[in-house]
């Protein structure tokens, strides 16, 4: 796992070794989409924007002091390009169909009768089975983009708390805090009994 | 249980509460003692098998759902030749003069005052959102595959399948029953023709199909087109009930679209 606290490749930027930074950021490539996604709230677009916040990076690339680690360097990059994405998309106007957004526009009393069901050939949409992981997406909407952050490298790229705090440039006990009152809070959100009385994350 | 929870945000030296506990034993972070201790608490609490049983769902379906792809070699490349091109230990020291800083913040607060104008007065009736970029079906198509084919949202719910339709489209379409050999697996919102465009994703006969949907005053026929170095890649395309269907698959005739019609309210 790549640990950004060490110092040697801070300086990877600065050899000139091309196929070793390409290593290491091959290595970071998944934290910093986690870490977009995380901001994002939603896995959409989370590649596109580390490619397109790296890119950005390098184009500033006097930016970046030696003596500071890289793929921080990056990460700071990551989030403050997914943070303006972010901030420009709830700004729109145009109205998205995610399950997200729908959950909260679909009146279930203003829709009048329900469409016909159909029979699903081989299975796949069962009738009154509701999507796990549309409940999962909309409960993290409830957590902070730092939050969600932190609790993606933890569970999806199993990083450890030092590893997290360096990357994501918080102190350790902030990121292990982010992890675990956003674990708690989403298995408040995703309690069965919440489940069997329809409640929505 | 006398272990000190290191999270700066809680007080030091205080013995961790029952949630804090719980919290460390499902994050992994306990020692092998505390850890049997805490079981041996925990027998003949359900609540404590609940949380559990949801800890280990929640867990499964983040890393499902977040699984990212290894970046790509173009991707690295293009990285790599950027950086090789701009020195990134150059630290640029600065030089601007206070008087010019000063005229540069005047600029910028101008700047966003006229910004701020036209957004909200004259810059009211301008055109929808220019940034999207249409893009080759075909591309949509491959990335889905190199991601593995997993869709964005698995929809199991045909009300509300009609529903993404009916929103995205205008028209609240609905498969019906689907012959053997195929199977609908979801929903992805890619772009393509139209930041609207709306991509069902199946299995037909093992193979990965797609088909992509969208209102046919959005169609761009120059973005469905299969490159002359694509071989066994077909795109099929229909148009019913004022929408337009591109189906892409290795089939060499289209074998979803006649299955999604119209739902009867």
């Amino acid at each position: 796992m790549l640990n950004p606290n060490d110092s040697d490749r801070a300086e990877i930027a600065s050899d000139g070794s091309a196929a070793e930074f390409a290593a290491h950021y091959r290595e970071a490539y998944k934290k910093l989409t986690c870490i977009a996604a995380g901001v994002l709230g939603h896995f959409e677009d989370a590649e596109d924007m580390v490619q397109q916040a790296v890119s950005i990076a390098l184009d500033k690339g006097e930016r970046f002091q030696t003596g500071s680690h890289f793929v921080a360097w990056l990460c700071t990059a990551v989030r403050h390009c997914a943070l303006n994405h972010r901030r420009k998309m709830t700004g729109r106007k145009t109205v998205a169909a995610d399950p997200v957004v729908m959950s909260t526009m679909l009146d279930e009393s203003s829709r009048g009768q329900p469409l016909e069901r159909v029979t699903q050939g081989k299975g796949e949409l069962l009738p009154d089975q509701q999507s796990f992981d549309d409940r999962v997406i909309r409960a993290l909407q409830t957590l902070t983009p730092d939050s969600r952050s932190c609790l993606l490298l933890r569970i999806v790229e199993n990083m450890s708390y030092v590893d997290i705090a360096a990357l994501m440039q918080i102190p350790e006990g902030t990121a292990m805090s982010h992890v675990h009152r956003g674990k708690k809070k989403l298995r408040e959100l995703l309690h069965p009994s919440r489940e069997r009385q329809g409640g929505e994350a | 249980m006398s272990e000190r929870h290191r999270n700066e945000d809680f007080a030091h030296d205080q013995p961790m509460t029952d949630d804090q506990r719980l919290e460390s034993f499902l994050d992994g972070t306990m020692n092998e003692q505390d850890r049997a201790e805490f079981i041996e608490a925990q027998k003949g609490r359900p609540e404590f098998d609940i949380h559990m049983e949801q800890q280990t769902r929640i867990d499964e379906s983040l890393r499902r759902m977040f699984s990212f792809a290894d970046a790509s070699n173009e991707h690295v490349a293009e990285v790599t030749r950027k950086l090789a091109q701009r020195p990134l230990a150059e630290v640029r020291r600065s030089t601007i003069s206070m008087p010019i800083a000063i005229l540069a913040f005047a600029a910028s607060v101008a700047f966003v005052g006229i910004s701020i104008w036209w957004y909200f007065g004259f810059g009211a009736d301008r055109p929808a959102d220019p940034f999207f970029q249409p893009t080759q079906l075909v591309s949509l198509y491959d990335d889905a595959v190199r991601r593995g084919f997993k869709p964005y949202y698995e929809c199991k719910d045909d009300d509300r399948f009609a529903e993404v339709f009916a929103n995205r489209q205008g028209v609240p379409l609905v498969l019906e029953d689907l012959p053997e050999g195929i199977r609908m697996l979801g929903l992805s919102y890619p772009g393509g023709l139209s930041r609207e465009t709306t991509a069902m994703l199946c299995i037909v006969d093992g193979e990965q199909a797609m088909v992509f949907v969208d209102r046919l005053s959005a169609d761009q026929p120059e973005f469905a087109q299969v490159g002359p170095a694509r071989e066994k890649i077909f795109i099929h395309r229909t148009v019913k009930h004022d929408l337009v269907f591109y189906e892409v698959s290795h089939f060499d005739t289209s074998r979803i679209v006649k299955h999604m019609v119209p739902a009867k309210r």
